[in-house]
């Protein structure tokens, strides 16, 4: 009898930038798998992964337009978790970072670990990281926020206008059907009435979108946070608020550590 | 087609071709035989274009919905019982 050769499932990121952020590994896990699944955001792209592998599934058609995304992405975890059980290598391959932002990948590896499969994710580049570079930001000089756009809506967050506060999928700000894939300006106002809570109207604030193809330069729009509601936003973008005040020094917690310094000076 | 996908692959990998002027651009297109209509697209920096001609149709980029919201967890907040207070600073500390 011969026996069954156990599923695995690996989940990686192809980066943001088509040729530029493709890891080692994740090249090595897509060419070594049986079947490679693409959830990916540009058709450019997704034909660039079927460059890379004979047998590439897209994830794409698992969305639909008032299709609840809750049901595409279980529809995506199943389909992978079908090939898993049945004994194959499977790789899904995810745009940015498999990790972040990332319903399915998360889900998919968790529920294949559960089953008694070997699951892992690979890292890549995401969003955030070609945010930083572009912008030329660096999150460890006064801290960075990050949030998805409609749950910040939601809930009564505690916002940090000392550090950067980054808005992730402002492009469906204010969806609560979960179906929708895109936003309007009514919806984008209320959106704005939050943010006035913490920053004043003419605050300057960055639209930005990272480049997916080689030859594009990301989007980088600069405006007073007055005007987001007037500004057509994608799926891509993303909203990004630079500090408007100083951060605030601690005297009482100062003074306890420099009396540590002070007495272990020499 | 696979030829304009390959030209991109190596244009994302390699310094010399991203940062070339159209020029030093064109001339590689050229040598890598690309679709005169693609390589005008990617000489003008026109992802549309090249988008319809390469891979028409909707790309969903969104890969995230929020948490389900616990309608119980909702109701316990509103109305605690006699440990509510406590139940609830946990809640919001977690």
């Amino acid at each position: 009898m011969t026996a069954t050769t156990a599923g695995t499932l690996t989940c990686v990121g192809l980066g943001m930038t088509l040729g530029s952020h493709l890891t080692p590994i994740a090249r090595s896990q897509i060419a070594s798998a049986d079947v490679v699944f693409a959830g990916v955001s540009d058709g450019v792209v997704e034909q660039w992964v079927r460059r890379l592998h004979h047998d590439v599934r897209s994830l794409q058609p698992f969305y639909a337009e008032a299709k609840p995304r809750q049901a595409t992405y279980r529809d995506m975890v199943e389909a992978m978790l079908t090939e898993v059980r049945a004994g194959r290598r499977v790789c899904g391959v995810f745009y940015g970072h498999p990790g972040v932002f990332a319903q399915a990948p998360h889900e998919a590896v968790a529920r294949a670990r559960a089953e008694g499969y070997v699951a892992r994710m690979e890292p890549g580049i995401s969003s955030e990281d070609c945010l930083y570079a572009d912008l030329g930001l660096d999150p460890g000089r006064t801290g960075c926020q990050h949030f998805e756009a409609t749950q910040f809506m939601l809930y009564r967050r505690s916002v940090d206008t000392s550090a950067w506060l980054v808005l992730w999928q402002v492009g469906i700000a204010g969806d609560l059907s979960g179906g929708r894939f895109d936003t309007e300006p009514r919806r984008l106002a209320v959106l704005v009435e939050v943010l006035s809570r913490h920053y004043p109207p003419t605050h300057e604030v960055v639209i930005y979108r990272a480049a997916t193809l080689p030859f594009q330069t990301p989007r980088i729009e600069r405006m007073p946070l007055g005007s987001v509601q007037d500004t057509s936003l994608g799926m891509p973008d993303t909203l990004a608020i630079p500090p408007c005040t100083p951060l605030e020094p601690d005297l009482a917690i100062r003074a306890r550590l420099a009396e540590f310094a002070a007495s272990e000076a020499p | 087609m696979s030829n304009v996908i390959d030209f991109l692959a190596r244009m994302g990998a390699e310094a010399d071709l991203r940062d070339a002027g159209t020029e030093a651009l064109a001339r590689e297109l050229a040598e890598a035989n690309v679709d005169g209509e693609l390589a005008a697209a990617i000489l003008a920096a026109d992802g549309d274009t090249l988008r319809e001609r390469v891979a028409p149709g909707t790309y969903y980029s969104i890969q995230l919905d929020r948490e389900k919201e616990d309608p119980e967890q909702d109701e316990k907040e509103e109305a605690p019982d006699n440990d509510g207070a406590e139940k609830s600073a946990l809640a919001h500390s977690a």
